[in-house]
């Protein structure tokens, strides 16, 4: 696979930002070593289920494609089969009107892995002469019928894959491969926003796992919900791989993300002012993804690094533009998550007292005992967790772990974002902040200066089971609001509840949601039949985006990627 | 005085006094199997409410049981009108017998019941069996059938600890359920989350039975019955409206709940287009 090209310099496109759109040549290229690469590989390759966790953009993806890549340069390695589920959101609505979607769900997952492993073999020079019970082609046809829902009533027996089946043909694979093992990479699993796919996810990972299939699965942290089956830990080994900012081997990685992407040219423009480029990879908060993203603002602006600068307004405005597209994710939980919305809205809240609480504690304190952390006391309550759950999955929040202060109590640590920290002026808790002082409180800062923050002043007087109340839809027939978020059935007339597809609600969004600028919306709108995220997934030829002035097969793919994105 | 009666009390000679008192004259039965069921099913849920439950822990597991039994009576009387009115499912009971007390107590007004008076449909594989037995109707795991029905076989796992051994978990129910092992005792809890959910799962099995046998009866309207000798093509018709009468919930057509709501003729015409009648 090659990299999409820049429309302008028709030179492979360094701000991709996510690795399953990067050729292999650039993904060796272009990315940097994880400061614990070697290990996380080493696990990756290796027997063992295991389960990668870490927020959006934090390398998850870039990580399993490495592990592929190494895979099959090693003959004597695992056979690597790489699948990515980020379309798995699709299935959804069968669940809502399909008494059988269970096995249809379970049939796209086999299908998926069986597509992989036909690449896999097909990479390995194999697929030729070997005889596999599906055909490439019959793969690709039960997969479009799924994913649009068409198979329902009308799925053939003969058409039925099993996992002792798959196990079957990956045992032929691995036999004319001379290789012992498969290693399953299985990317954007666990859907964020289907709990019920979740859990059928996490029971076809378990019953996989075998002497010779070895699972690996990205998650997201803070919203995966695991069927009741499956024990962490005891059915897969959880490795956490977003990079923690105070690593000391955090900003030497960091830059790198960048050295090997940038041109020369670009990359000098960024060297020349060093604490504003240990700034950019401060903020980053450990994902590689917003640090090229920040770049590509400086860069991309105006015309160039050279037009407009790398300077402290433009790098501060960057880092402003980071945070708010990180607080969206969290946002768009609402929409995502609609039984939750009250969740996102409070949380908001919860999260400008985090930061105002560690902006009143570094007021009086000196550079290098500047606070990134908020301290909150145990026990905290369920709603309380679920909304830091949602912080996690989002990129807001990373956890670090608990402390103990005797009488005081015990405390779970939250290190907050630092583009939240920088943009709110929470260091120092004034304005006009110096380059210098921001990089010193990063990078030189105390580990044990964090503001313990009570669930009181985070929530108010208010009872958490009030203050977050579910948005439950009331009952469909007699609109009466639901007694319970455990309510099948309404108290009032007794008809079943109906709950809602999520993703036909998402493909019904309106297109201005995406990352694009008013001006660009309004004239896709205008010259296509596009007005909704269902409209650009339906344009699968990108037809409809190509006949809208100034956009080209860069943007085309750029728009499209950006929906697929919204619904993953 | 002895040593026999040093452990507990009692009570004396108890019987009985009037088995009829215990029983109840209903109507005759009216509507379709799935209407009963609903009205049965929200009957129970109605009682299930959370503060009653949260305060009297016994009753979930005893609303629990209800559910399981108007589940199990829903497919007993689908599968006695099934027989009723279905020559290819006749001959498939036709090799089975019956319990002659059953038959001496229905005396003809409802014999197709007897059949069905011994068995048990508290699990998958029962009702798979008795489908296959008595009604010539087998489906497979690419059935809409199939995932409900895995479901409540599980529920049914959980109700056999509950009327067998007052809600402690039996082993091989506990290993059916795919638990994992604990050192004390399991007892089956049911609460207010858990019964609104079985009842959601008791629901949809029926749902999706009564859709699916119907269109398997009605494709047997269409192709079988009419190469059977008792076939008169003047009662096409009738034959069809007694047949989607068994099946026809009046209730969700009155809360618009039918996905594709047609009329009975529509329905037919559908029907015969489907089988290369029309």
């Amino acid at each position: 696979m090659k990299a999409p090209k820049d429309p302008n310099t028709k030179a492979p496109n360094v701000f991709v930002e996510q690795a399953e759109y990067i050729g292999d040549e650039e993904l060796n290229s272009w990315s940097a070593s994880h400061p614990e690469e070697e290990s996380i590989l080493a696990k990756l390759t290796q027997g063992g289920a295991k389960l990668i966790t870490g927020p959006r953009g934090c390398g998850k993806t870039t990580l399993l494609l490495k592990a592929h890549n190494r895979l099959l340069e090693d003959r004597t390695g695992g056979l690597p089969v790489y699948v990515n589920y980020k379309a798995s959101l699709r299935l959804e609505p069968l669940y809502k009107r399909h008494s059988n979607a269970v096995f249809l769900f379970n049939q796209w997952l086999l299908l998926k892995t069986y597509q992989g492993l036909i690449s896999a073999a097909k990479r390995v020079g194999v697929l030729q002469s070997i005889s596999l019970s599906f055909s490439e082609h019959t793969i690709e046809s039960l997969l479009g019928r799924l994913e649009i829902g068409e198979v329902a009533l009308e799925f053939r027996e003969t058409e039925v894959l099993t996992i002792p089946l798959l196990e079957q043909e990956i045992q032929i694979v691995l036999e004319s491969s001379g290789r012992t093992r498969c290693i399953l990479l299985l990317d954007d699993a666990a859907h964020a926003f289907s709990p019920e796919q979740q859990r059928d996810f996490f029971d076809f990972f378990r019953r996989l796992k075998s002497r010779c299939i070895a699972p690996k699965a990205a998650i997201y942290p803070g919203v995966t919900v695991y069927s009741s089956a499956f024990h962490v830990g005891h059915d897969a080994e959880e490795i956490d791989v977003w990079i923690r900012p105070d690593d000391s081997r955090y900003e030497s990685f960091m830059k790198r993300v960048l050295e090997k992407r940038l041109d020369v040219s670009i990359w000098d423009e960024f060297v020349k002012n060093p604490q504003l480029l240990q700034l950019l990879c401060y903020a980053a908060f450990g994902m590689p993804r917003s640090l090229i993203n920040m770049v590509r603002m400086l860069v991309q602006d105006q015309a160039g690094v050279g037009g407009g600068g790398v300077t402290r307004v433009r790098v501060l405005k960057a880092i402003h533009q980071n945070y708010q597209n990180t607080f969206a994710l969290f946002s768009s939980l609402s929409t995502k998550l609609p039984m939750y919305a009250n969740f996102i809205t409070e949380g908001s809240k919860v999260y400008q007292r985090m930061i105002d609480g560690i902006k009143e504690y570094n007021r009086s304190k000196d550079v290098l005992h500047q606070s990134v952390i908020a301290a909150i006391r145990q026990p905290v309550a369920t709603e309380l967790l679920k909304v830091l759950g949602f912080f996690q999955y989002s990129g807001l929040l990373l956890p670090k772990g608990e402390v103990s202060r005797g009488e005081k109590g015990t405390f779970d640590l939250y290190v907050m974002h630092y583009s939240a920290l920088v943009d709110s002026n929470a260091l120092f808790a004034r304005k006009s902040i110096s380059v210098v002082d921001f990089v010193q409180a990063f990078a030189h800062r105390d580990p044990h200066e964090f503001t313990r923050i009570g669930e009181t002043k985070l929530l108010g007087k208010e009872r958490p089971g009030d203050l977050f109340p579910l948005s439950l839809p009331p009952c469909q027939k007699c609109s009466m609001p639901r007694s319970s978020e455990h309510a099948k059935f309404c108290h009032n007339c007794g008809a079943a509840l109906v709950e809602a597809s999520i993703f036909e609600a998402l493909v019904e969004e309106d297109i201005s949601c995406l990352p694009l600028t008013s001006q660009r919306v309004a004239k896709i709108k205008s010259h296509s039949r596009i007005q909704k995220i269902g409209d650009v997934l339906m344009d699968h030829d990108h037809r409809q985006l190509r006949g809208v002035p100034q956009i080209g097969p860069f943007w085309a793919k750029r728009i499209f990627s950006y929906a697929e994105e919204y619904i993953a | 005085m002895s040593w026999k009666n040093s452990i507990n009390q009692a009570l004396g000679s108890v019987r009985i006094s009037d088995v009829a008192a215990y029983v109840q004259s209903t109507p005759a039965v009216v509507g379709s199997a799935i209407d009963r069921f609903y009205i049965s099913t929200r009957g129970l849920n109605a009682i299930g409410i959370p503060s009653l439950l949260s305060t009297s822990p016994e009753l979930g597991p005893l609303i629990f049981l209800g559910l399981i039994s108007t589940t199990e009576n829903y497919l007993r009387e689908i599968f006695s009108a099934t027989l009723r009115s279905c020559g290819v499912a006749k001959c498939a009971a036709a090799d089975h017998s019956v319990k002659l007390g059953s038959v001496l107590w229905h005396q003809g007004t409802a014999l197709e019941l007897a059949a069905f008076e011994h068995l048990s449909f508290a699990g998958a594989e029962e009702i798979k069996r008795a489908c296959r037995n008595f009604l010539d109707f087998s489906f497979t795991q690419t059935s809409p059938l199939w995932g409900p029905l895995d479901e409540f076989d599980r529920l049914c796992q959980l109700r056999h600890s509950v009327v067998h051994a007052n809600g402690n978990l039996a082993g091989k129910n506990a290993v059916s359920l795919a638990l994992p092992s604990v050192t004390g005792r399991l007892r089956v809890s049911i609460t207010y989350a858990q019964l609104q959910e079985a009842a959601l799962i008791c629901t949809s099995l029926i749902t999706s039975f009564n859709t699916e046998l119907f269109a398997e009866v009605a494709k047997r309207w269409a192709l079988k019955w009419r190469e059977l000798p008792d076939w008169i093509a003047a009662n096409e018709n009738m034959l069809f409206a007694e047949l989607h009468g068994l099946f026809y919930s009046s209730i969700d057509a009155a809360e618009s709940t039918i996905q594709d709501p047609m009329f009975l003729e529509q329905c037919r015409d559908e029907v015969k287009r489907t089988y290369g009648l029309l």
